[in-house]
């Protein structure tokens, strides 16, 4: 049981005291992409340790039993000395039960998200369809919509859609710059990185490094399209533009509250914008070469930490 | 109107069907629609009957009787639904499946004076320019 044991607890660590560091952690915030990686590494490494320990615990007892055992015998005392194993059927059971029951929550999770993922791709080609009209002068599709809104769809045919709300309130250097945006997210494939983040989420959201997942996905990769966008436009512009957008009922005006923007206190949603037109007001310095090595070199060792786990005692008992 | 919840969107054919509804601006017969369909899609007109007979059901469409047949209207306008659609479309920010990235969420009014006021006071750049 110590390896099971070992996994279960890497498990337990990482999904419950994980959020706590990756909130701490201020490096992300100047590495989005790379801090986008590390969270979807350490999320996926937590149903994996889970369904590995099921195996450990399960499998060393359960071979004895099989008529493979027969041939292997000799290793498989060994094997199970290795992890720690006690025999007995309900250990076995136990540890099927978690692998199972952990895998099958992830299927069922993937055709829950696939499912929706159909219903959103329908509702967008029937919006196209309803209010979509072409521009030739726009890298972009326009619907008819009051409203000022800009998204980017993945898929097939990967589309930026900009309302013509959005066309009326912003100004032309504004406009390039939230298209520039939406198509980094298209060009950088982040639609992937927020699936495997919704994936993780959907699969297990008990654990709290899991639940949070996609928003902490969600908001480095909005970063992280900044970035991208701003290389070609003035970061102020996209910065103006976000605020344009994300006001409700056109552009706030004038009557600015008496309140200070540093001392108040923000809804999530806001506080989200501020971060984001804070880092492009001032952008952050570049994480050092050697730190970004490190830290990729973290993100792997945090991936393969399960899989060395549950294989080692097997390459050491067997050597 | 539909329930605020969470509507499917219209499958194909009742998207096709919707569309002649709200094209022709009066009410409609099977036969109507049956033959407004005809150039490009020959559908059967019990497959229509269906069609319809299930979007009634399902609250877009409303009847009434003409003789011993039902007339159909939308009960939105194609400008409604489309706001409709558009609003779901857009309240994703708590289950992004990956399909679609918004360029910012719309946030409080009072957040976004103070970020207004912010970006005003900001050290470089012109004031925040709108086109209006």
């Amino acid at each position: 049981m110590t390896v099971g044991g070992a996994l279960i607890f890497y498990a337990m660590v990482v999904g419950f005291a994980g959020p706590a560091g990756f909130r701490r952690a201020g490096w992300p915030l100047r590495a989005p992409r790379l801090g986008a990686a590390a969270v979807l590494a350490a999320a996926w490494s937590v149903p994996v340790a889970l369904v590995l320990a099921g195996v450990t615990i399960a499998l060393p007892a359960s071979a004895l039993s099989t008529d493979l055992g027969q041939l292997i015998g000799a290793c498989l005392v060994r094997l199970r000395a290795a992890y720690g194993t006690p025999g007995g059927a309900g250990m076995v059971t136990a540890g099927q039960v978690l692998s199972v029951a952990t895998t099958t929550r992830i299927a069922w999770a993937a055709g829950r998200l696939a499912h929706r993922r159909r219903t959103e791709g329908r509702r967008h080609r029937l919006l196209v369809r309803l209010a979509g009209h072409p521009r030739p002068d726009l890298p972009a599709l326009v619907l008819d919509y009051p409203g000022a809104a800009a998204y980017s769809v993945a898929g097939r045919h990967p589309t930026v859609v900009v309302t013509s709300g959005a066309i009326d309130l912003l100004t032309k250097p504004q406009l390039g710059a939230v298209l520039a945006h939406e198509n980094a997210h298209l060009l950088a494939r982040h639609h992937r990185w927020q699936t495997a983040a919704a994936l993780a989420a959907a699969a297990l959201p008990i654990v709290p490094l899991l639940r949070e997942t996609p928003a902490r996905v969600g908001r480095l990769l909005e970063m992280d399209a900044d970035e991208l966008a701003a290389d070609h436009h003035e970061p102020h512009v996209l910065a103006s533009a976000l605020v344009a957008v994300a006001s409700p009922g056109g552009p706030a005006t004038g009557s600015a509250p008496n309140r200070a923007a540093s001392t108040l206190t923000l809804t999530p949603a806001g506080a989200d914008t501020a971060a984001r037109i804070h880092r492009l007001l001032r952008p952050p310095d570049q994480l050092p070469r050697r730190r970004q090595t490190i830290t990729r070199a973290a993100v792997v060792a945090l991936t393969v930490t399960p899989l060395v786990l549950a294989v080692a005692p097997a390459l050491l008992a067997l050597h | 109107m539909p329930s605020p919840r969470r509507s499917r969107p219209f499958g194909d054919l009742e998207a096709t069907v919707m569309d002649r509804l709200w094209t022709a601006k009066r009410p409609l017969l099977v036969r109507d629609v049956v033959d407004l369909l005809s150039p490009q899609r020959a559908l059967a007109y019990t497959t229509v009957m269906t069609v319809l007979d299930n979007l009634h059901r399902k609250g877009w469409v409303r009847r009434s009787r003409d003789g011993r047949a039902w007339r159909y209207e939308p009960v939105l306008s194609r400008q409604s639904y489309t706001a409709l659609l558009m609003r779901e479309a857009l309240a994703i920010s708590d289950d992004r499946a990956g399909v679609l990235a918004r360029f910012v969420e719309e946030i409080d009014p009072e957040d976004a004076a103070a970020l207004a006021a912010a970006l005003r006071d900001a050290p470089e750049g012109p004031r925040p320019g709108t086109a209006s």
